[in-house]
C-alpha cells in the first residue's frame, strides 16, 4: 500500500485533483464563514454541523490520498529532550483554566464549558503551564515528526501544545475521568510523559489497557475523539505531561500561533493552510504552489510512509 | 536527569531534607549543597548560614558523610537549623564515617586497615611531598585530610595533577602518627591532625576536617535539642531503606545516629 500512495502522490493529476478538491473546501468554509471570532456564533455552527461537514471533508481528502493513520501508537523521547523540557517547564509560570478561558483571540477553538463550577474543579486537580511558542516546542514537534510521519501517514500541521501537572491523589474528573475529545474529524493528540508512567507519578489509560511501567520521554498518539481515555493521577507525586495536538493535512504545517490553555483545534481548516495562504496573499494561489511541481522532501516521505 | 526532578520537586510537598546531597536531587527531597547545581538549593556551609526552609516544615533531615568535612561551629549551626525545620518530633539522621570502627581495627592491628574503603585515594599527590601511601597515613587521612592551593578544588573536579599538588593526611611522620592513633581518643586525634594540617600555608581546604566517636555524636546531638534512638546499624539501614536512596552507600564503614527533635 506504501507504493500505491507513493506513486499516487507524485503523480502530477492526482495532485492537481487534491489541490482543486482542497480549494473547494475551503472555499466553502470562506462562504460559510471567513472569520469565526465571535464564541456564540462558532457553537451555533458547530450545532449545526456546517463545521464539521467541512473538517470532515478535509480528513476524508486527506485519507483519500494517503490513507488513514494508526488508531494507536508509542514511542519515546530521548532522555537529552527531556531534560531540556523539565528545565524550560521549571521556567514557565503557571496560570489557571478559570484565566485562559477568557482569552478567546487566536485561531484556535477553546471553549467555555458551562457546566458550573468545570473550570474550578479543573484549578483544583490540575496546573496548566502558560506557554509561548518558542524554539524548545518546535525542536519537541521536529522529533515528534521524525518518530511519528510514519504513523500518521499523512502530512500533518500542529494544532496546539499545551502542559500541565496533574496534583497526586487529585479527583477522577476532566481528564483524569474516560472520556473522548469530541474533536472535529482529522485531528489526533501526542500525549508526552515528562514523569514516569507509574503508580506513584500516576499513567494513562486507553480504551480498557492500563499503559504504566514506563520511563520519563515516554509519548503515546491516538484518535482522541474515537478512543476512550483517561489521566491516572499519581499517588505519591505531581504527574507532568506535555499534550501536542495535530490535525492530518495535504501539506506539513508548523505550529507558529501561541498555544491556548483551552484550545481544542483550529477554528477553521483554512488555518492549517494559513502560512501557504499568507504567503501567495491568495487562496487561488494555494493551488499553484501545492501543483507547482515542487516534491517537497516532506510530501515525498509522507507519500512513501503510507497510512493504510 | 536532575532537571525532572527539580520540575518534580517544584509540585511537591517535599518534607525531607538531605544536608550536603553532592550534585544529584532527590525526587521529594529539599537538598543542600555548597555546590551549585540544578535542583540543588547551593548556601554555604558555615556558624551563620540558614536553611531556606520554613520553621517545622520537613519531617526528616538527613546529612551522609557531609559534617565531618566542617567545622565544629559550622556543625553546631547545621543541627542548630536541622532543629528549627524539623516538625515535632521529626527526625535528625546523620551518617559519618565509623571513627569507632577505624580506630578498633587499627588498635587490634587489622591485616585489612583500609582495603576496600574508598575506591581512589589521591595517592599520586601524596609521593610529591613523601607521603607514604602507608594504611596509616590512609587512615589518617579518613579523620583529616586537606589540599593546597596547586592542586585546584576536589569537589569540582577541577584539579591539576602538577609536582606541587598536594590531597592528603597531615604530613607527619609513622612514629608521630603511631603515638597518636595508639593513645588518644578519636576527638584529640582529629584536632591534632588538624593543627598540623593549618601549619602548612599552601592549605587551601580541608577534606574531612573532623572527626566523632559515636558517643561524641550522641553527646552533640543531645546538647542541640535531640533525642537519640537506640537502633541497631542493619535495623537502621533496613527501616529507612525505601525512603533514604543512599541509606546503604558506604554502609560498612558508617556510623549511623538517627535522633528525635525535642
Amino acid at each position: 500500500m506504501q507504493n500505491f500512495y507513493q506513486e499516487m502522490w507524485s503523480d502530477l493529476s492526482i495532485r492537481s485533483f487534491a489541490t482543486e478538491k482542497l480549494s473547494q473546501i475551503l472555499e466553502r468554509e470562506k462562504l460559510l464563514h471567513n472569520s469565526v471570532n465571535e464564541y456564540a456564533e462558532i457553537v451555533n455552527e458547530m450545532a449545526g454541523m456546517n463545521k464539521a461537514a467541512v473538517f470532515s471533508h478535509h480528513d476524508q481528502l486527506v485519507s483519500y490520498f494517503f490513507g488513514n493513520p494508526k488508531n494507536v501508537f508509542a514511542f519515546k523521547l530521548t532522555e537529552d529532550r527531556v531534560e531540556e523540557l523539565s528545565a524550560w517547564l521549571s521556567k514557565m509560570p503557571t496560570t489557571t483554566f478559570e484565566k485562559e478561558v477568557k482569552n478567546q483571540n487566536g485561531p484556535l477553538f477553546a471553549p467555555r464549558l458551562s457546566t458550573k463550577g468545570v473550570m474550578e474543579q479543573l484549578d483544583q486537580n490540575l496546573i496548566p503551564f502558560s506557554l509561548t511558542n518558542c524554539e524548545v516546542i518546535q525542536g519537541l514537534h521536529k522529533e515528534i515528526r521524525s518518530n511519528i510521519s510514519e504513523q500518521i501517514g499523512s502530512p500533518f500541521a500542529f494544532i496546539n501544545t499545551r502542559a500541565w501537572v496533574t496534583k497526586s491523589l487529585s479527583n477522577e474528573m476532566g481528564p483524569n475521568a474516560p472520556h473522548k475529545d469530541g474533536f472535529l474529524p482529522g485531528h489526533m493528540k501526542i500525549m508526552v510523559y515528562l514523569t514516569p508512567m507509574s503508580a506513584e507519578y500516576g499513567d494513562f489509560w486507553i480504551e480498557g489497557e492500563q499503559i504504566t511501567g514506563e520511563k520519563p520521554g515516554f509519548c503515546i498518539g491516538f484518535k482522541n475523539s474515537d478512543l476512550l481515555h483517561s489521566g491516572k493521577p499519581g499517588t505519591k507525586y505531581p504527574r507532568i505531561c506535555i499534550e501536542v495536538t495535530i490535525m492530518r493535512t495535504l501539506q506539513d504545517n508548523k505550529q507558529s500561533h501561541d498555544s491556548h490553555v483551552c484550545g481544542r483545534h483550529f477554528l477553521n481548516v483554512s488555518s492549517a493552510y494559513e502560512n501557504l495562504i499568507k504567503q501567495k496573499n491568495c487562496q487561488d494561489m494555494l493551488v499553484e504552489e501545492l501543483l507547482a511541481n515542487k516534491k517537497t522532501p516532506e510530501a515525498t516521505s509522507h507519500a512513501k510512509a503510507g497510512g493504510a | 536527569m536532575s532537571n525532572l526532578v527539580s520540575l518534580v520537586n517544584k509540585f511537591t510537598d517535599c518534607r525531607f531534607l538531605n544536608v550536603g546531597s553532592g550534585p544529584k536531587p532527590w525526587v521529594g527531597w529539599n537538598c543542600l549543597d555548597e555546590l551549585d547545581t540544578v535542583g540543588i538549593y547551593s548556601m554555604k556551609f558555615n556558624s551563620s548560614c540558614s536553611f531556606p526552609m520554613d520553621d517545622v516544615s520537613q519531617d526528616l533531615v538527613y546529612s551522609s558523610h557531609c559534617i565531618e568535612h566542617l567545622d565544629d561551629h559550622t556543625v553546631s549551626r547545621l543541627f542548630d537549623e536541622a532543629r528549627r525545620v524539623l516538625a515535632d518530633r521529626g527526625t535528625i539522621l546523620i551518617k559519618i564515617p565509623d571513627y569507632d570502627w577505624f580506630l578498633e581495627k587499627y588498635r587490634t592491628k587489622s591485616a585489612d586497615l583500609m582495603e576496600n574503603i574508598i575506591g581512589y585515594w589521591p595517592s599520586w599527590s601524596w609521593a610529591n611531598f613523601n607521603v607514604a601511601e602507608s594504611p596509616l597515613n590512609k587512615l589518617s587521612y579518613m579523620f583529616c585530610g586537606y589540599w593546597n592551593y596547586a592542586y585546584g578544588d576536589h569537589f569540582s573536579g577541577k584539579i591539576n595533577k602538577g609536582p606541587d599538588s598536594y590531597n592528603g593526611p597531615a604530613q607527619m611522620s609513622e612514629k608521630e602518627l603511631r603515638d597518636l592513633f595508639d593513645n588518644r581518643t578519636v576527638r584529640e586525634i582529629v584536632q591534632t591532625l588538624r593543627g598540623v594540617c593549618e601549619k602548612d600555608r599552601s592549605l587551601k581546604a580541608f577534606n574531612h576536617q573532623n572527626a566523632w566517636s559515636r558517643k561524641d555524636l550522641i553527646d552533640l546531638l543531645k546538647n542541640h535539642g535531640f533525642q537519640v534512638q537506640t537502633c541497631p546499624k542493619d535495623e537502621l539501614v533496613i527501616k529507612y531503606s525505601n525512603l533514604v536512596p543512599d541509606i546503604e552507600f558506604m554502609g560498612r564503614w558508617s556510623m549511623y545516629v538517627e535522633a528525635k527533635k525535642i
